[in-house]
């Protein structure tokens, strides 16, 4: 293979009256525009080189403009969908052909939106679910991720735990709420133990498939270049199950509101669930309607928060970089 | 003291200047090493002199990457020892670095941190500036390892491996995966890096010629024993167009050639 190589090599060498004036013309398309090089302008003929550069700039300038126009449109395009539902809706609404208890208009969800925030209805429950949502989140998502951890890394505690957990985890967490209720009460513990229950699983088994498929290559060579047990941690391993945590970490997000909402709905005093299930029994339907419209945008910012993470965190991955670029 | 002025390649061969020797002397005693009853290392002997250049040369299988990741320390000899400077090695040591024939670089980190691996505060991180430049590779420092090239990313984990001043270098196949050129470069920029700092260098390699090119000696392993002993005595830089770097290669492969004959 060299030699053929090598033979190519000396061809090439052998025959100046091709190269060199490749190399001249590939340098001049390099230090010229774009579009200025697919104009067959010779190197040294300065009235071509000095005739160009205005039409060059009004290409630079067109071209900048259109890539201002398709950013323009990717970041607005998103919201086409929702705001043309928003309007089908109120035309519907305000035509009459949808019945104000069954649907209320979007505006009169709004309007319900003034009212409960000005007796401070909203904010209240707002602040509690978010409350609930926070503590079951980070009990379970610690637990889960300290199991996984201690399972990834310990055969025995593997063995001892593992087949237990994949059993616990088959169990419909949501199945719980009645035997939840009788254990808590309808407190604050019902619904948090309620959210560890769901949100542990997801963390669980990420940190642990994450941890195991780093590349035992790269741990040897972090070996060879002098790493201890606990920099091989920090440098090598839990970077490389990083991505596979944060998969977890989405997917754990999604369940946290869906439990919360259910555990509100069911058993409780308080919170968004408490406040649509309440509105059902009053047939106010524009409360109902303001509850789930919360619950999709709580978990939106919920589904923002985590890729930001995964931006900010594996900046390197190959996807994010081309992203950038 | 790396902060007083001096340029990088001074403080690279400083170890040279030193009392201590560049490199090291490495013995290695009846090494045996078997995976499910096969045997991989049997009763190998060998050593090497302070800052010799010598190759493993073999077919795939032979045992010499398994050699390698006993002299490095990741694995321990079900029987016989290794010898670095007369003290037995049985672990990792910070004085012995490999080079993989995959980068092995860290994805998440840049190429400057990559190179400054295990290596601590400011001066690890000026000792790593420092072998990123005579690899070549300053200017990407900042950048991440997925945006460079093959062989870009085979010189970011060589100046890894230089950055921790080695006296014993091990490199497995390294130059493997690299096209034809990028590896006649990657051969140069070894060679010129291991005549500054004659550092004690074992490369085990497929290319006999790429052996012949870089190394004193060429050890030709067979079956987990050395089969052949030869020194390798050109002057440098050697160039393959040579008649004499000709001859040496054909003998070489009709070494192979003739032990494995039986195959074929």
């Amino acid at each position: 293979m060299d030699r053929t190589d090598l033979a190519v090599r000396r061809d090439r060498e052998e025959s100046p009256g091709l190269c060199p004036e490749r190399s001249i013309a590939q340098s001049s398309e390099r230090n010229l525009d774009w579009s200025l090089a697919r104009n067959p302008v010779r190197p040294g003929s300065a009235g071509g080189a000095a005739g160009l550069p205005d039409a060059g700039g009004t290409r630079r300038a067109s071209a900048q403009a259109r890539r201002l126009r398709e950013e323009t449109v990717t970041r607005l395009l998103p919201w086409l969908f929702p705001v043309l539902l928003f309007l089908v809706w109120q035309a519907g609404s305000s035509l009459g052909r949808i019945n104000a208890r069954v649907l209320p208009s979007p505006v009169d969800v709004f309007a319900s939106v003034f009212r409960l925030s000005a007796s401070g209805e909203l904010w209240d429950n707002l602040r509690i679910s978010c409350f609930r949502a926070g503590c079951g989140f980070v009990i379970g998502g610690g637990l889960g991720l300290l199991l996984g951890f201690a399972t990834a890394t310990s055969r025995f505690l593997e063995t001892l735990l593992d087949s237990s957990l994949q059993m616990f985890r088959t169990i419909p967490h949501l199945a719980l709420t009645p035997l939840v209720i009788i254990w808590f009460g309808i407190g604050e513990q019902a619904k948090i133990f309620l959210i560890v229950c769901g949100v542990m699983f997801p963390i669980y088994l990420n940190t642990f498939h994450g941890i195991r498929s780093v590349d035992p290559r790269l741990i040897d060579m972090g070996r060879v270049y002098g790493l201890r047990r606990r920099e091989l941690w920090r440098q090598i391993i839990l970077p490389g199950a990083l991505s596979s945590i944060l998969v977890g970490v989405r997917f754990s997000l999604g369940v946290m509101w869906m439990t919360l909402i259910v555990a509100e709905a069911i058993a409780a005093s308080s919170g968004i669930g408490y406040m649509a299930s309440n509105a059902r029994e009053m047939m106010q339907t524009d409360v109902m309607v303001l509850s789930i419209l919360l619950y999709a945008l709580l978990g939106k910012l919920a589904d923002v928060t985590a890729r930001h993470l995964e931006r900010r965190w594996l900046a390197w991955r190959p996807e994010f970089l081309k992203a950038v670029a | 003291m790396p902060l007083s002025g001096a340029t990088d390649r001074e403080a690279g061969a400083t170890r040279g200047r030193g009392d201590t020797p560049a490199g090291v002397a490495v013995c290695i005693a009846g090494l045996e090493k078997a995976y499910a009853g096969r045997k991989v290392l049997d009763a190998l002997n060998f050593s090497m002199r302070p800052g010799e250049f010598a190759a493993v040369v073999g077919r795939s299988g032979c045992g010499k990457s398994t050699l390698l990741r006993h002299l490095v320390g990741l694995e321990l000899p079900d029987a016989g020892a290794v010898y670095v400077d007369g003290q037995r090695r049985d672990s990792l040591h910070a004085d012995t670095r490999m080079m993989f024939q995959e980068d092995r670089l860290l994805p998440w980190k840049s190429v400057l941190r990559n190179v400054a691996l295990g290596l601590d505060g400011e001066r690890g991180m000026w000792a790593a500036r420092s072998a990123l430049e005579a690899v070549g590779l300053a200017d990407r420092a900042d950048d991440w390892p997925a945006v460079l090239s093959g062989g870009q990313k085979q010189r970011v984990s060589l100046a890894r491996a230089l950055a921790h001043a080695p006296r014993f270098l091990l490199l497995d196949e390294p130059m493997g995966a690299l096209d034809a050129l990028t590896r006649l470069e990657m051969q140069r920029l070894i060679e010129r890096l291991w005549l500054e700092r004659k550092f004690t260098t074992l490369l085990v390699t497929h290319d006999v010629g790429e052996a012949i090119t870089l190394a004193d000696r060429i050890i030709l392993l067979e079956c987990g024993r050395i089969a052949e002993d030869l020194t390798v005595d050109l002057p440098r830089p050697r160039r393959r167009g040579a008649a004499a770097f000709g001859r040496l290669e054909a003998e070489v492969l009709e070494w192979i050639m003739s032990v494995h004959g039986g195959f074929i």
